[in-house]
């Protein structure tokens, strides 16, 4: 039996009408750039946003969503009403999903996923960049021609390279405080 | 997962190619990290092929290297073989250079650019102290002209891949013990040996 994640596809399709409305707002008004992925200025967006440039690239991304304060700070700067910007039309709904942005995943192999990649959560604080890894791990997998125990390999490999990478991380960090 | 060692146009897997694809998973996202979003970039990948023609590879989306190399579609690839398209140029992913059935050239469009939704991808390769080095990129930005945008950027593009590869070549090291893989001055050098500044003093040039 296959299903749909449906929670994630909600997040995600929030996350990513947000960043469309975002983009073409800016483009509209004149912050446009072919230098950037989503095709705006992102340095001008951080500006208004008051923050790093990489997390003003999130946003256009679709990754993350900014703070209320945040959105109604971009709300006044590009004049459209916060909700609107936030939200979209009313009928923007599930029912425009586009089915290229969904993914099918069996349960079962989410919840594998999900269990090995719980330890992950302890031992980093990067937590919006671990779930970014784990969803691409998810998606990788629903791609992947292969049997069963491959795939649960491939899971495993791919969550332990996390760990080790964080270790290894915590490790260069401690280091660097006894210096 | 079973993995055969294949020789196909005296190109070699590297034994263990498929588990190095995902063994440091978690360190080539933070590396992408630092590329993504430039040039609309959506995925890097790098295949590596040392004198004695192992090849290895390390991608952002190895969903893509592993079905291509499960399908048996690798040796006729781009992103894999060195000896199509030219070096330092782009191969287009759509473009069959390599004479291939239409339902082959469909499978592998879709495992390359369908499945991650992709809307365009290209492959550069160089070639440097007897490696062969292959940049991959993909792009799900949907603007007008996305090709020749790249086409007009591809000194850049190769600075990205040289970067990727800077960053992955500590990472590469154990798995070609015979062979010292480029450094990447080497590198950087091949990219600016044609760009420097001539100084004419009294219509007599040197070079600076």
């Amino acid at each position: 039996m296959v299903i749909m994640a449906e929670a994630q596809v909600d997040r995600q399709h929030f996350m990513r009408r947000f960043s469309e409305r975002l983009t073409e707002l800016m483009q509209q008004a004149g912050f446009g750039s072919q230098r950037s992925q989503m095709g705006v200025k992102i340095a001008k967006l951080a500006e208004v946003s008051c923050c790093s440039q990489q997390m003003a690239r999130r946003y256009t991304l679709g990754e993350a969503l900014p703070s209320i304060e945040v959105i109604d700070a971009i709300a006044k700067w590009l004049q459209v009403a916060p909700g609107w910007l936030l939200f979209g039309d009313p009928e923007e709904g599930l029912a425009t999903i586009d089915c290229h942005h969904t993914m099918r995943i069996l349960p079962e192999l989410l919840e594998y996923i999900l269990l090995k990649s719980a330890p992950l959560f302890y031992i980093t604080k990067d937590i919006p960049e671990l779930v970014h890894f784990i969803m691409d791990i998810i998606n990788d997998i629903t791609h992947i021609d292969a049997d069963e125990k491959s795939i649960l390999k491939i899971v495993d490999m791919s969550i332990n390279s996390a760990a080790r990478f964080h270790v290894d991380n915590k490790d260069a960090n401690d280091q660097k405080k006894r210096k | 997962m079973p993995m055969t060692r294949k020789k196909e146009n005296n190109l070699l897997l590297h034994a263990d190619i498929l588990n190095i694809l995902y063994e440091h998973r978690r360190f080539v996202a933070k590396i992408y990290r630092d590329i993504m979003g430039f040039y609309n970039i959506s995925h890097i990948g790098l295949s590596i092929v040392n004198p004695a023609h192992e090849l290895v590879v390390f991608s952002t989306t190895p969903n893509i290297e592993y079905n291509l190399i499960s399908n048996q579609l690798w040796t006729q690839d781009c992103c894999f073989n060195p000896s199509i398209g030219q070096s330092n140029k782009f191969s287009w992913w759509g473009d069959n250079t390599s004479n291939l059935s239409d339902n082959q050239q469909n499978h592998l469009n879709k495992i390359k650019l369908l499945n991650n939704n992709f809307t365009l991808g290209m492959s550069i390769a160089r070639n440097l102290q007897g490696f062969d080095l292959i940049y991959s990129f993909a792009s799900k930005s949907k603007q007008p002209d996305l090709q020749a945008y790249y086409a007009t950027n591809l000194p850049r593009l190769i600075e990205i891949g040289d970067f990727f590869y800077k960053s992955m070549r500590p990472l590469y090291l154990p798995y070609s013990p015979s062979f010292e893989p480029p450094d990447v001055r080497a590198l950087l050098s091949l990219v600016h040996q044609k760009h420097y500044l001539r100084l004419v003093v009294d219509n007599e040039s040197c070079h600076v």
